[in-house]
């Protein structure tokens, strides 16, 4: 039998750079058990009060508050975010955020303050420590 | 501990890992270690082959077990919900590399315990004597010094020798006199140095003992590999330590044989 060999050919063809690099992602996150739904997913990383991540898509069928939940805020040095983009696998669709217009992860009430800065209450204790001293001896203060 | 943003700016990136041992703290250091079996918090004196930094808790277990435990419905949430013994065996961690991680700094092993103020006894007219029986009996030279409340408030120093709870010297002087009963914080971290001695204070910080914390009552140069950011110098209770891991995983020069 005669067996058609392409010119060129090399390990890979016929894939795009993208799916030869999905397939090498190590992806830690444990999958979803088999028949168990993206809702149920979801209510059991609840039950769990683990970090939610979702994506673009995925986000705005979400209510965090409804389940005591926030959002995750980061300090973007760049400013190119607002702080509250954060990167994952949707907990939802299952897409990796970057590629899904990205990612929003939620959070616990109860451990976020153990673990994020809250904005708001940041710039608040900010303004009321500089307000003790001299510009210049807070600049000092934050070498 | 807490994310307090990365230095190349932008998005974090949340993973989740396996679990070696149940982690029952969230916002500590997250490490690799050589067992295979899953990640494990960092040690109070090492953030080796750091992960990042983890955000929840998780349970290990080595029981045989599904998704969903066999338990549906045991949380209140309605007939969809699940115990999830395996899920529980997952920590998420934000994993990058140049992750900014904000520590309380406190005086112990204890998060929560304000720093020690140091009252002054003696007059210092030239600015560069600190005197006070309760100082730490660990050198801090190479750390910080600065003052809450006197001529100097707001003004900070780097610490140059230490008395073992006597005194700490400084080189550059503050810019008044320190007068008795004038207070100060004095810490064994620093924003810059080399880590030679004496100006060790920005390669290490030591960890409290559920690792949620910087313990600042240990000697300069002691602890887990870090790289100082910053220091956020305020009140007792309310200073932080501003860190990157030295030894991340995704960060390493050598690979390990």
């Amino acid at each position: 039998m005669d067996t058609f060999i392409p010119r060129g050919a090399k390990l890979g063809v016929g894939y795009s750079k993208a799916e030869i690099l999905q397939s090498q992602v190590i992806h830690p996150q444990h999958s979803a058990a088999k028949g168990q739904s993206s809702i149920g997913w979801l209510d059991s990383l609840i039950t769990l009060k683990k970090v939610i991540i979702l994506c673009s898509y995925c986000r705005g069928k979400f209510n965090p508050r409804k389940v005591g939940y926030r959002r995750v805020y980061v300090p973007d040095y760049t400013g190119k975010t607002d702080g509250y983009t954060v990167n994952g696998d949707c907990d939802s669709c299952r897409s990796f955020t970057p590629t899904a217009g990205g990612g929003t992860a939620y959070q616990p009430e109860e451990l976020y303050a153990l673990t994020h800065q809250d904005p708001v209450v940041a710039r608040r204790q900010s303004r009321a420590n500089a307000g003790r001293k001299s510009v210049y001896s807070a600049a000092m203060n934050n070498r | 501990m807490k994310e307090r943003g990365h230095l190349s700016g932008g998005a974090s990136l949340f993973l989740r890992y396996p679990v070696g041992v149940s982690i029952v703290t969230a916002g500590i250091p997250i490490i690799s270690v050589t067992d295979g079996i899953g990640v494990r918090p960092a040690t109070t004196t090492s953030m080796d082959d750091a992960v990042g930094l983890g955000l929840d808790v998780s349970t290990y277990s080595t029981t045989q077990a599904d998704l969903d435990d066999g338990e549906v419905g045991n949380a209140g949430l309605g007939n969809r919900s699940y115990g999830g013994l395996d899920m529980g065996r997952m920590v998420t961690v934000s994993v990058r590399p140049d992750l900014i991680v904000g520590a309380l700094m406190n005086d112990g092993a204890t998060q929560g315990t304000a720093l020690q103020i140091l009252q002054n006894t003696s007059t210092s007219g030239g600015g560069t004597v600190v005197s006070d029986t309760d100082h730490s009996a660990n050198d801090f030279s190479g750390g910080t010094i600065w003052c809450i409340r006197g001529n100097n408030v707001g003004y900070a120093r780097q610490i140059a020798s230490d008395t073992a709870a006597v005194s700490v010297t400084v080189t550059v002087p503050f810019p008044r006199s320190i007068a008795i009963d004038d207070q100060f914080i004095a810490i064994p971290y620093s924003g810059f140095g080399t880590g030679a001695s004496a100006i060790d204070g920005s390669n290490f910080v030591q960890l409290t003992t559920l690792f949620d914390g910087a313990d600042a009552d240990i000697a300069s140069g002691t602890g887990g590999e870090v790289q100082v950011i910053k220091l956020e110098l305020e009140g007792a209770a309310n200073s932080n330590v501003l860190f990157m891991f030295r030894q991340h995983q995704w960060n390493r020069h050598t690979v390990p044989s």
